[in-house]
């Protein structure tokens, strides 16, 4: 493995074993976040997304 | 953990992107009570536009993925489906779409009342193809 990479396993790990607890960060493009009303030119599009509890071993 | 990256169809998909879309990123706090998952409003000019998984790992790539579609037209507001990531975190992601509108679009109403006002035309997105990612 390349040295470079070392920080980022660190990280990784610390993240999962560690690291700020589980939904800690808000979703970017949650509709509190829109910029409504939409301006000329433009659509708003709803959608969700997401995945089971454990999506892994995928 | 992997996410949708969405573009324009008609630009090189790794190099435009304009939204994404959270799917097995269990950081992102969920909206939902039995499965990782968010609410998305986005506000997007007239077009076309293409999404696609990728995975947040450096070291993986996907050889080949599925690219899934949908369409934006002004003034209009529209569901696209939840997108929702079966089988992840690996070479070979599976992704479909699902009509969940009644919920999704209550939800969004819940968080925005603005939406509430909209009228929304329903079309689901959907896969057209396979896509070779760029090296």
């Amino acid at each position: 493995m390349k040295r470079v990479a070392w920080p980022i396993v660190a990280l990784a790990l610390t993240l999962l074993f560690w690291g700020p607890a589980a939904s800690a960060f808000p979703n970017l493009y949650g509709p509190k976040k829109a910029k409504l009303p939409a301006p000329a030119g433009y659509g708003v599009v709803i959608a969700s997304s997401g995945a089971p509890r454990n999506a892994w071993p995928g | 953990m992997t996410e949708l990256f969405v573009s324009p169809l008609d630009k090189p998909l790794q190099k435009n992107v304009v939204a994404g879309m959270v799917l097995d990123n269990y950081v992102i706090a969920s909206d939902f009570k039995d499965h990782q998952g968010t609410v998305n409003l986005y506000v997007l000019p007239e077009g076309e536009y293409q999404f696609y998984p990728t995975v947040l790992n450096p070291y993986l790539k996907y050889v080949e993925i599925r690219r899934g579609r949908f369409s934006v037209k002004a003034g209009e507001t529209v569901y696209i489906g939840e997108v929702f990531l079966t089988q992840g975190c690996g070479p070979d992601p599976v992704v479909e779409v699902r009509d969940q509108q009644e919920r999704d679009v209550s939800m969004a109403v819940a968080m925005r009342p603005e939406v509430g006002a909209m009228t929304v035309v329903k079309r689901l997105a959907y896969f057209d193809g396979s896509y070779v990612p760029e090296k």
